[in-house]
């Protein structure tokens, strides 16, 4: 993260900040959503308890996201992490849904 | 995206600070008040000065709801406490045959014609029509004026906003107790820098506690997501942590109503010299009639029993099928320690001032960022369109929300008691006053602004008293000498708020006189690490 050239003003460096607040408001909401759903499925408690920390931990989620979207080393990198994460518990999730079922 | 982590923590600090800032400390302020909610409806009812005594007041409050609304679907009655002396109460007309049975949120104030004040002799009180402190604790979570939805989106963001800042905050600052004992004044953006860190730091448990909790609750309305992994039905996932109240249908068979005292010191007995907080009776007057008695939660995070329901002819306990369970234990105890409900006073204080702290955390770090840049001024290539609608804002929300908050105080006490709907007159004169401070802060020099609206706010909260020792009976010196604890301590807050606000107004009026900052002002060589990256 040390080694990289400062950006400079103007349409470049806008063009970035933009990019990273997406990511960190939509891709950030979608990633910390999906991981929730993940936390709710994994942690050892009776389905209520479970859902409820899954909820609990979101905010930890969300703002990990957005500090993760504005401290990444480019904004296509926190993109890729963001979409590999949502990707990931998305299909974890669904694979438990599927294979344990849900009431 | 800067050279290194803590520089791009630094920028993100700075800016999400900036951006959220204004909401938060309108959510700040209004919260540090709604710590006094009850203290507050109490002070806006001057004409309440009945004495407390729950078991007639309730007595009191069963005969006016039989006289009032016999076949109503609901009836809620508070207990009264040393916060708020008498009974609040309110009903419900039952719905129409055929109608879905309804679904009680507690949270939406009734119409006017739904509710009333009473005494222990059961005869309405003619207290004034204000919404108290209400008004705050809405606020602090919706806005006021904004739908209810679009306010509480805009909330949970800036409380999203705070805890980044928070995070952030705490990584760039690495020095966290040197800073905190460092204080160096008269030395401008340095000086402001100091103050933010100090109120920050102070009370840093207290604002992540806050911040957590307040994010947490709203979590459950806007990103409730994770309850799609474990049910397909979401209202499943809901009904069980909420247990929201369901009145059931009529069955039209008249059976008198139990005496509600009787239940009442059942439920008190049940719980062991627990008090009660609010009752609530489904269906009065029918077969099917059941009382709620809801625990006040005094010294109480979460427990169980919090509420005990009985069959409203029989009097009978009615067990409830199932234990709460962890999860909604968990997430009350996540509300109740928000919402600070559990709190004698002594921690209720503890609570407000640091609430206080927070407020000024959040004031100190929107001075700080105009501070910093006022040097750039003097570039004619750096835009001052921005730096112009920070500083407008910063007079018109740091030194203007105080004012209009002094002001509906004074509209409480002054507007005539016969006015229509006089609650939401006394709202829009605070917002008048706010809208009046905005428009100032826009169209005079800023440091004029400062000056004058920060004077208004001191007048205004130093004049209060006085308003209220002319206007009501409680209030006035020989009412304080009896020993009115609740009006002492509103107008030691008032009188305290006033010489704030008026240290401040003289604090910038010093400042106005002073020569405007060169280029080659000392100050340009801040060059520390932390100030640095922020633009």
């Amino acid at each position: 993260m040390a080694t990289l050239k400062t950006p400079t003003l103007g349409s470049t460096r806008k063009r970035d900040v933009a990019s990273r607040l997406c990511a960190a408001l939509f891709g950030g909401y979608v990633a910390a959503s999906t991981f929730s759903m993940l936390v709710a499925r994994l942690v050892p408690l009776p389905k209520a308890g479970a859902t409820t920390m899954a909820i609990l931990t979101t905010p930890i989620l969300y703002s990990a996201t957005i500090l993760w979207a504005f401290s990444a080393r480019s904004p296509s990198r926190a993109w890729l992490v963001l979409i590999a994460v949502t990707l990931l518990a998305g299909g974890l999730t669904w694979g438990l849904i599927i294979v344990r079922g849900r009431p | 995206m800067r050279q290194s982590f803590r520089l791009s923590m630094q920028w993100l600090h700075t800016w999400t600070g900036l951006v959220a800032g204004w909401i938060i400390f309108l959510i700040f302020f209004n919260g540090t008040a709604a710590y006094f909610r009850q203290e507050i409806t109490t002070w806006m009812k001057p004409e309440i000065t009945a004495a407390i005594d729950p078991a007639k007041s309730v007595a009191g409050a069963v005969v006016f709801l039989k006289a009032k609304a016999p076949d109503a679907a609901t009836w809620t009655i508070t207990v009264p406490d040393d916060r708020y002396p008498v009974s609040d109460v309110t009903w419900q007309p039952r719905p129409k045959p055929g109608a879905p049975p309804t679904e009680e949120d507690d949270d939406e104030r009734p119409p006017a014609d739904r509710r009333a004040t009473v005494d222990a002799t059961g005869r309405p009180l003619a207290a004034r029509d204000t919404e108290g402190g209400d008004y705050f604790f809405q606020f602090h979570y919706a806005l006021h004026y904004l739908p209810q939805f679009l306010g509480m989106v805009l909330v949970w963001f800036a409380g999203l906003g705070l805890m980044v800042a928070l995070t952030t905050g705490v990584i760039i600052h690495r020095r966290f107790f040197a800073e905190f004992f460092t204080f160096r004044p008269r030395q401008g953006a340095r000086s402001w820098l100091d103050a933010h860190t100090t109120f920050a730091v102070l009370a840093l448990p207290f604002h992540l506690m806050i911040t957590y909790s307040g994010v947490a609750i709203l979590m459950f309305f806007l990103m409730p997501w994770a309850m799609f992994a474990n049910y397909s039905r979401p209202q499943t996932y809901f009904e069980m942590i909420l247990q929201r109240a369901h009145t059931p249908p009529v069955s039209g068979h008249v059976a008198p109503l139990v005496s509600v005292n009787t239940v009442l010191s059942a439920a008190e007995a049940t719980w062991n010299g627990g008090r009660a907080e609010r009752i609530r009776v489904t269906n009065p007057g029918d077969a099917t009639a059941t009382i709620k008695i809801d625990r006040h939660v005094a010294g109480l995070v979460a427990g169980r029993d919090a509420s005990l329901t009985f069959n409203g002819v029989t009097g009978v306990l009615i067990r409830p099928i199932s234990e709460p369970s962890a999860a909604s234990t968990a997430s009350s105890a996540i509300f109740s320690l928000h919402l600070a409900h559990f709190a004698r006073p002594a921690l209720r204080w503890l609570m407000f001032l640091c609430g206080a702290t927070g407020t000024a955390m959040v004031a100190s770090g929107l001075i700080l960022w105009t501070e910093k840049r006022r040097r750039k001024l003097l570039d004619p290539r750096y835009s001052r369109c921005g730096f112009r609608l920070v500083e407008t804002l910063n007079v018109a929300v740091i030194a203007g929300y105080p004012a209009a908050t002094a002001a509906l105080f004074w509209a409480n006490r002054l507007l005539p008691l016969s006015i229509a709907s006089r609650a939401n007159a006394e709202i829009l004169c605070a917002f008048s006053f706010w809208g009046l401070s905005l428009v100032w802060s826009a169209v005079r020099p800023m440091r004029q602004a400062w000056v004058g609206v920060l004077g208004a706010t001191a007048l205004l909260f130093l004049l209060l008293p006085f308003v209220n020792a002319v206007t009501s009976a409680r209030g006035t010196l020989t009412n304080l000498m009896q020993g009115d604890p609740l009006y002492i301590g509103f107008n030691l807050v008032s009188l305290t708020l006033g010489f704030m606000f008026a240290t401040a107004a003289l604090f910038a009026r010093r400042r106005m006189h002073l020569p405007p900052p060169t280029l080659a002002d000392p100050d340009s060589t801040i060059g520390q690490p932390i100030l640095e990256g922020a633009e």
